[in-house]
């Protein structure tokens, strides 16, 4: 029992400190921007949204000491955008995670099967159609569905080695997206459309709504609930196929069913964010050297540091310069050295 | 646990069977080599029996009980696997390794709890190898590995263990307490069927050798009635010399090349200096 506590303590101690640095980082995002709020401004507001979503303001009714633009910046504008780049981060690493140990492969990343391509191509046939942003984002989540769905199909009938079979699937079906997706900028509307398609690509969290909020959290639950259920059954596929299932674990069913359900996060991620890169690879690869290869552990902490990652690259996105830099530019930017650091660190095995 | 394997053939490509008609069985409790040359068929055999491979002619009973629609986890609760030691591709702690055997005994979507992480701390103490317990996998030597997984086999709670190769990489003394281990398991209540390449391990460690060849089983029975030097011979082309020691209760094979070539040199060293004399 004593050993017991002993073993786990390090554990959830490192887990409640990153979820403390998400939270501390959640509040210090709502008072940065170019319209500052302060942190009383920021406190009224949310008690008296609480306090009115429990019909308990007759009872207790404060006086909005906060003008209404203000109130209306922070509930269209940053807690939208805030609320998106934490699930957005904590769902494109999550899937990072959970592809890194379906495929036994510490270099897979969120578009190993194509999701991204998927979706970039269509958003960029959204856009060259004149759709509205809700059509970009609806678009982008089927086109990126659609192609995992091709990837395994491609792979059903691929001889020999399951796993490679996928990668290679992906790497073919992602290939035939993203030459659409070129074809789509070179007979788009220079003037107009290529440059929101370009902007799209780099991935934005810019036009962040409230319905992009909700339309994304549906699948994102449906995704991520079952890969925090099956994170010990992760552990074992990193074996291998033979050894897993001699070990009780039946990898054609369960990897299939993580592949299914990170695919629907990336999607739900990737069609209100636009292209992401380097947080899927990256942030899992943090959160192992912080706590561990063990998925049972391993997941949550990739889940808050994804989060926490995410919102502080948007904040200086939205922050370091007059004109916003996208995100993808930032993610790339911070994960490239970052890489680096990994691979040339002593004890690298990759 | 016994283990039966009747008329078992299966082919990778149609037309060239790995295995043509092999049927064996095994007691409960006994420790059994497979002997046989590289590619004659040993890890597909295993594959069989461990139902990993698609589609098999024959049938493999464990405990007289057929295995062909038993679920992977039913499976998994019979009978175990021990991989040849190999570096693992993301690194786990010893502990978390060895606790990945008490998979099996899961529900659907469970994962370890107290009573799993006691099994799976009874199995490494089995095995004497507690004090790695915190240690990277990856980071331990190749013979603490293998350990490491027959440790994980007994965590899984099986009483049939199928190994292949366990010393394959391994130097001679950790071949030598791996094989320790095993023999020791199969004193208590162990069913083992385990491929090795020396039949002086079978010699030492076996209750029983079983071959291989040509699709078929060339040989069952004792180690000392089984093994001869036309067994050898015919298994892997070379010519020994079974030798006996300490009376018989020991048995060793030597390479003839070897015997000769020492000899031919003591011939060649004594006419040299016959002649050397004659001058």
């Amino acid at each position: 029992m004593e050993h017991d506590l002993k073993h786990k303590s390090p554990y959830g101690t490192k887990i409640l400190l990153a979820l403390i640095v998400l939270a501390v980082l959640f509040v210090v995002s709502f008072l940065m921007g170019r319209y500052p709020v302060q942190p009383a401004e920021l406190g009224g507001m949310l008690l008296d949204t609480i306090l009115d979503k429990l019909h308990l303001d007759s009872f207790f009714h404060m006086e909005p000491f906060w003008d209404k633009n203000t109130e209306s910046i922070f509930f269209n504008v940053r807690l939208p955008r805030i609320l998106l780049a934490c699930m957005v981060g904590c769902c494109i690493s999550t899937s990072g995670a959970a592809y890194q140990g379906v495929f036994q492969n510490p270099m897979a990343a969120p578009d190993i099967l194509g999701a991204s391509s998927g979706a970039a191509f269509g958003a960029a046939l959204a856009i060259l159609t004149g759709c509205t942003s809700w059509g970009i984002t609806v678009l982008a989540f089927v086109f990126s569905l659609l192609t995992v769905c091709l990837v395994m199909l491609v792979s059903r009938y691929a001889n020999g080695d399951k796993v490679l079979g996928l990668i290679l699937g992906g790497i073919i079906i992602s290939s035939l997206f993203s030459s659409g997706t070129s074809y789509i900028k070179l007979v788009a509307d220079p003037n107009d459309e290529l440059p929101k398609i370009t902007y799209w690509l780099m991935g934005s969290l810019t036009e962040a709504k409230m319905e992009q909020v909700l339309f994304a959290l549906i699948p994102m639950l449906i995704g991520i609930i079952p890969l925090i259920l099956l994170r010990w059954r992760i552990n074992i596929l990193t074996l291998g196929d033979e050894e897993a299932r001699s070990m009780g674990v039946d990898t054609r069913k369960v990897r299939a069913l993580v592949i299914i359900c990170s695919t629907l996060i990336t999607a739900a991620s990737v069609s209100v964010s636009g292209m992401i890169g380097w947080v899927g690879l990256v942030v899992p690869h943090f959160a192992r050297r912080l706590i561990g290869n063990n998925y049972m552990r391993l997941l949550p902490m990739t889940m808050i540091v994804g989060a926490a990652f995410l919102l502080a690259v948007d904040d200086i996105s939205r922050n370091l310069m007059a004109k916003e830099i996208p995100l993808g530019i930032l993610t790339s930017l911070v994960g490239a050295p970052f890489f680096i650091y990994l691979i040339t660190r002593k004890e690298a095995r990759l | 646990m016994s283990l039966d394997v009747s008329h078992v053939s299966f082919a990778y490509t149609p037309g060239l069977p790995v295995l043509r008609d092999v049927s064996f069985h095994i007691d409960d409790g006994r420790m059994v080599c497979l002997l046989g040359a590289n590619g004659i068929g040993k890890s597909t055999l295993f594959k069989v029996i461990l139902r990993l491979l698609p589609k098999y002619g024959g049938q493999v009973k464990i405990n007289g009980r057929s295995t062909s629609d038993l679920s992977v986890a039913d499976m998994a609760r019979l009978i175990a696997y021990i991989p040849q030691s190999y570096p693992p591709t993301f690194n786990y702690s010893v502990f978390d390794m060895v606790l990945m055997g008490t998979t099996a005994g899961l529900s659907a979507l469970g994962s370890p709890g107290k009573r799993q992480r006691k099994i799976a701390e009874e199995s490494m103490d089995r095995l004497g190898i507690v004090h790695l317990k915190d240690r990277g996998f990856a980071e331990i030597s190749g013979g603490e590995r293998q350990l490491a997984l027959i440790a994980r086999a007994l965590a899984q709670e099986t009483k049939v263990l199928i190994m292949d190769e366990p010393t394959a990489n391994l130097d001679y003394g950790n071949a030598t307490r791996v094989l320790e281990q095993i023999r020791q398991l199969a004193g208590k209540g162990y069913t083992i069927l385990q491929a090795t390449h020396q039949p002086d391990q079978a010699f030492l460690f076996a209750d029983e050798v079983l071959s291989l060849k040509d699709g078929v089983v060339l040989a069952h029975g004792s180690p000392k009635e089984t093994i001869t030097e036309d067994f050898i011979k015919s298994l892997y082309g070379v010519h020994v010399e079974v030798k006996s020691l300490y009376d018989d209760r020991i048995r060793v094979c030597v390479p003839v090349t070897a015997i000769r070539s020492d000899q031919q040199e003591a011939e060649t060293r004594t006419k040299s200096r016959n002649e050397e004399d004659k001058t």
